[in-house]
């Protein structure tokens, strides 16, 4: 019996290896990518290398996938409790997606300065776009934990950081920079259905058909009738249903196949034999839907959509060259949708004025301003103020006291739509960012930064650039910030307004 | 590079017995022994191997002078040698703040260096070495390849046991490996793997979140969890850690000594240190109370000897003053129990009066031993003194968060070491059994239940260091 267990210790340690060899490797382990494995020789030369080779290994075989899968399942079913890197369990099943909460800021000014940043940055991206007769639209959908906070347990408070606290900032600051904002979990009142309902997945991170319909109609009331009061929406659940539903979060970050039931509506709004007047959410022209997966929920998008709708899942890197495809076709509507952990962090880049969507947008207004805005030939060069004794601006020429020198230029007070015009010589390509009146009406040098200026390229020699202002901007002052060094001086620098007939 | 990692028990552990079983001639052996060893500390240390071997080469040419010309300097002199690399690298930060050094001075930069992992460990056994020659206790050996082999032998050399030459000798010269000696082996192995990965680990996430709340957030429950998480998580990661060493060591055909002997089934003090780090407790017996006299002085002495052995200890596990309380600590109850209390000494050693003598003292040393700083023994005792006090019974979210239902249950079976009676410790017990014809299937079943077991906790969890690596 003693050289059986021998054999068999030895077969045990030699079993992830042989996994490895006899069955196929992982490409990921649920939403985790194996890690690149490359440079083994040079690694095995370091303190780390045995780890960095055991973890290429192992990370690829089944046995440790497996192993993954039986430890959660012993967690999950037998405890009922599951605490991992992405998962925590709180009360009466509720299953919470870490992230939501470990990415909230508990350092309440910084917090504000990013929702400042991220709210300036997406307005001036709507404010852009409108110029060019495009309309932009950002909807939240919410963390779970905003709309079922009743299965937070102590355990999960103790990665809440500071998520409650912040919930109502975030509310209050972007809905005071974004006029078309859609905050989906103003839909999604608990009173409204019975208790035993949820507009949340028990064991997914997102929301079942219920939240999904609130959600749908509340962007179709918001589309089609503006941004006023809510009304209440139209959903009977009364004699709802269930479905079981695989769940695709513990199913990716437990490895385990859970089925859960969640609500079936009755009747099925997004039925057409229901009521055909219902759907599609109705919008003038065509539309640019770039979402996450919270949109992607529904796999008939045509019935909610119309198919005049184009619907982009922005989380497939792969389908980014597609959005811009999109955006260069100018369709009348753009709704961008994000999830609420991460909509700070998309509205104050990709999808704001300092993103890759944006270049479209602003070359849209370029080109437009080019070819319609109109000035006064008489005019003088509008007299740029230098900010803070940064530059000098004298015989329409620009220099700097110190790098990137600001100036400060008033807008006329002149109606309808402003055009400005922008000459100058450059000795080389260089950027000049535009810098807009601060939205909360602070006039220190930090307010004009957040989020609410945009760059627009200048090439070497002369440059001729005109830009449609976004709308609401006379007696205002804008700044203008040339990014040059001390020593660089930008020649026959003039500055025109002008307005489109 | 830990032993309860995958990237050891899946792909060191099968190479290293492979070359270990392929190398049956004795020279290739030692060179495999000796090559799978430097590997590993490599792996575990880095460029700080040379401590390693500087420790092997001094020691070893101690060794041969000491036996030639018996002098007292020379002795005297390779001892020190040994103890630098251990002093400098342990205890020099902890002098220079003590008296003030600033540490973003030159001199503080430089005394801030990373410990080679396990030098109090293979210091120690180079001196024993040394001084057993000295003794006449052994022969040194001749064979730097063998001698090397012994001082690095990787199942002992980052965390114990401290194992004296003389212990493990014949086995080095001999291959004494059998079927059954392997087997015993593979039951330790998987013994120590489940009392690291499923009761240590559990407790010690338990402990930490306890022990890293700030002082003002300790509270009377917080200290009776985190102290009785980390009683129980220092004990099962650490004679966890001596059952793997002992299994491997019999894998490879050497016999290590015991270093747990069911510490927490004591009675006294006294013989908590008879049960606790037993290879330790001997060592500084026999190389330092001994040579100050033993019980052979008088008792001014003798109280003194006793304090400055305890005093070693405390500082022998870190550069703090919470180690040096704790050795004090335990001193004081040595002192008390033999001299002090005398005929009492004896009721107290009832087996029933352990639960408010031996196991209380025990657990609040822990207390000492476990904190940060002087600041948090305060904190954890001034809380410990007010189960009355206002939010007594307040436990924050993270200690809460940490103390999941698994780890509860871990926990749990944890602390029945403390009510444990037997003859000897589970995982002796387990392998004697092995020679019991019918008490055989129990050991054989709890193998396989164990391989299954910490296959799936090694293959799913993240590296997780063992507690006594850090001295």
């Amino acid at each position: 019996m003693n050289k059986f267990i021998i054999i068999i210790f030895l077969v045990w340690l030699a079993s992830p290896i042989s996994a490895l060899l006899i069955f196929d490797r992982n490409k990921s382990i649920g939403f985790n990518r194996v890690k690149d494995f490359d440079k083994v020789s040079e690694k095995l030369l370091t303190t780390n290398g045995v780890k960095y080779l055991s973890d290429g290994l192992f990370e690829r075989s089944k046995a440790t996938s497996l192993s993954i899968k039986l430890k959660n399942g012993v967690l999950f079913y037998l405890f009922s409790h599951v605490d991992t890197d992405k998962l925590i369990s709180g009360d009466d099943g509720w299953l919470y997606y870490k992230p939501q909460f470990m990415l909230s800021d508990c350092d309440a000014e910084h917090y504000k300065r990013q929702l400042q940043v991220a709210g300036n940055s997406a307005a001036l991206f709507a404010q852009i776009a409108d110029t060019v007769d495009i309309k932009v639209v950002y909807s939240v959908s919410p963390n779970k934990a905003r709309v079922h906070p009743e299965g937070i347990s102590k355990s999960v408070l103790a990665y809440a950081n500071c998520h409650t606290e912040n919930e109502p900032l975030f509310d209050t600051y972007l809905k005071n920079r974004i006029p078309s904002l859609v905050l989906h979990h103003e839909a999604m009142q608990r009173d409204d259905i019975p208790s035993d309902n949820y507009y949340f997945f028990k064991n997914n991170t997102h929301w079942n058909i219920l939240g999904y319909s609130k959600a749908m109609l509340q962007l179709k009331e918001k589309l089609e009738t503006g941004f006023l009061e809510q009304n209440n929406s139209i959903l009977d659940i009364s004699d709802s249903l269930y479905e079981l539903r695989n769940q695709a979060t513990t199913k990716n970050m437990l490895l385990l196949e859970v089925l859960e039931k969640g609500p079936v509506l009755k009747p099925d709004i997004f039925s057409p034999e229901v009521d055909s007047n219902l759907w599609p959410i109705e919008f003038e022209g065509n539309a640019l839907v770039v979402h996450d997966s919270f949109y992607a929920f529904y796999k008939n998008t045509d019935l909610v959509f119309g198919d005049k709708a184009k619907l982009i899942n922005n989380n497939i890197k792969s389908q980014r060259a597609l959005i811009i495809g999109e955006i260069e076709k100018k369709p009348n509507l753009v709704v961008f949708n994000s999830v609420e952990r991460f909509a700070i962090n998309r509205f104050a880049t990709e999808w704001g004025a300092r993103g890759a969507y944006f270049k479209n947008i602003l070359k849209m207004n370029l080109d437009k301003a080019k070819k319609e805005c109109v000035y006064d030939e008489n005019q003088a060069s509008v007299n740029l103020i230098p900010f803070n004794k940064q530059g000098i601006y004298n015989n329409e020429t620009v220099s700097g006291l110190k790098d990137n020198p600001r100036f400060a230029l008033n807008i006329p007070k002149t109606m309808n739509t402003t055009c400005l015009n922008l000459t100058l010589h450059s000795p080389r390509p260089t950027t000049i960012d535009i810098l807009f009146t601060p939205l909360s009406g602070q006039v220190d040098v930090v307010s004009y930064e957040l989020g609410r200026f945009l760059s627009i390229p200048v090439q070497r020699g002369s440059n001729s650039i005109d830009l449609i202002l976004p709308k609401g901007l006379e007696s205002n002052q804008i700044h203008i910030r040339p990014t040059i060094q001390t020593t660089e001086t930008l020649k026959e620098f003039k500055i025109l307004f002008g307005r489109l007939p | 590079m830990v032993f309860s990692d995958r990237s050891f028990v899946f792909l060191f552990l099968p190479i290293a017995l492979a070359a270990i079983f392929l190398c049956t001639k004795v020279r290739l052996r030692y060179l495999s022994i000796l090559t799978l060893s430097v590997l590993f500390y490599f792996y575990s240390a880095g460029e700080l191997i040379w401590v390693l071997g500087f420790c092997v080469i001094l020691s070893y040419i101690a060794g041969i002078l000491v036996e030639r010309f018996k002098a007292p300097l020379i002795l005297g002199g390779s001892i020190i040698g040994l103890m630098v690399p251990l002093f400098f690298y342990k205890y020099s930060l902890f002098f220079a703040a003590s008296v003030g050094v600033p540490l973003d001075s030159t001199a503080g930069k430089f005394m801030n260096v990373a410990l080679p992992a396990g030098i109090s460990f293979f210091t120690f056994q180079a001196v024993s070495y040394v001084m057993d020659v000295y003794r006449g206790e052994l022969k040194a050996d001749r064979n730097l390849m063998r001698y090397s082999a012994y001082l690095s032998f990787f199942p002992q050399l980052i965390a114990g046991p401290i194992v004296r030459y003389k212990e493990v000798s014949e086995d080095f010269e001999k291959n004494n490996q059998s079927i059954d000696r392997f087997t015993s082996g593979i039951l330790r192995f998987v013994h120590g793997l489940l009392k690291k990965l499923i009761v240590a680990d559990s407790a010690g996430r338990i402990a930490d979140a306890c022990f890293n709340l700030g002082n003002d957030e300790i509270s009377f429950a917080v200290v009776i969890l985190g102290s009785i998480a980390y009683t129980v998580q220092i004990y099962f990661d650490f004679s966890g850690y001596s059952d793997m060493a002992i299994g491997l060591g019999k894998m490879f055909g050497i016999k290590f000594p015991e270093n747990f002997n069911s510490p927490y089934e004591s009675r006294s003090i006294t013989e908590f240190w008879r049960r606790w780090h037993i290879t330790l407790s001997n060592w500084f017996r026999d190389y330092l109370y001994i040579p100050l006299g033993g019980n052979r002085v008088d008792k001014a002495r003798l109280y003194s000897n006793l304090l400055i052995v305890f005093l070693a200890t405390g500082v022998w596990h870190g550069a703090a003053w919470t180690f040096v309380l704790w050795g004090v600590y335990h001193g004081l109850f040595i002192l008390l129990e033999r001299y002090i209390w005398g005929g009492q000494a004896r009721r107290l050693e009832l087996a029933r009066y352990r639960y408010i003598y031996l196991l209380p003292v025990v657990i609040f040393g822990w207390i000492i031993f476990r904190s940060t700083s002087m600041d948090q023994v305060l904190a954890f005792s001034l809380a410990l003194i007010s189960p009355l006090g206002d939010g007594a019974f307040n436990i924050n979210n993270t200690v809460i968060a940490a103390s999941t239902p698994s780890a509860c249950l871990a926990l749990a079976i944890g602390c029945l070491s403390f009510f444990k009676k037997s003859a000897y410790p589970i995982g002796v017990m387990l392998e004697k059994n092995l020679e019991s014809k019918r008490l055989k299937w129990f050991s054989y079943i709890y193998i396989l239940i164990g391989l299954i077991v910490v296959a799936v906790a090694s293959l799913s969890s993240n590296f997780s260091p063992f507690l006594y690596f850090q001295f």
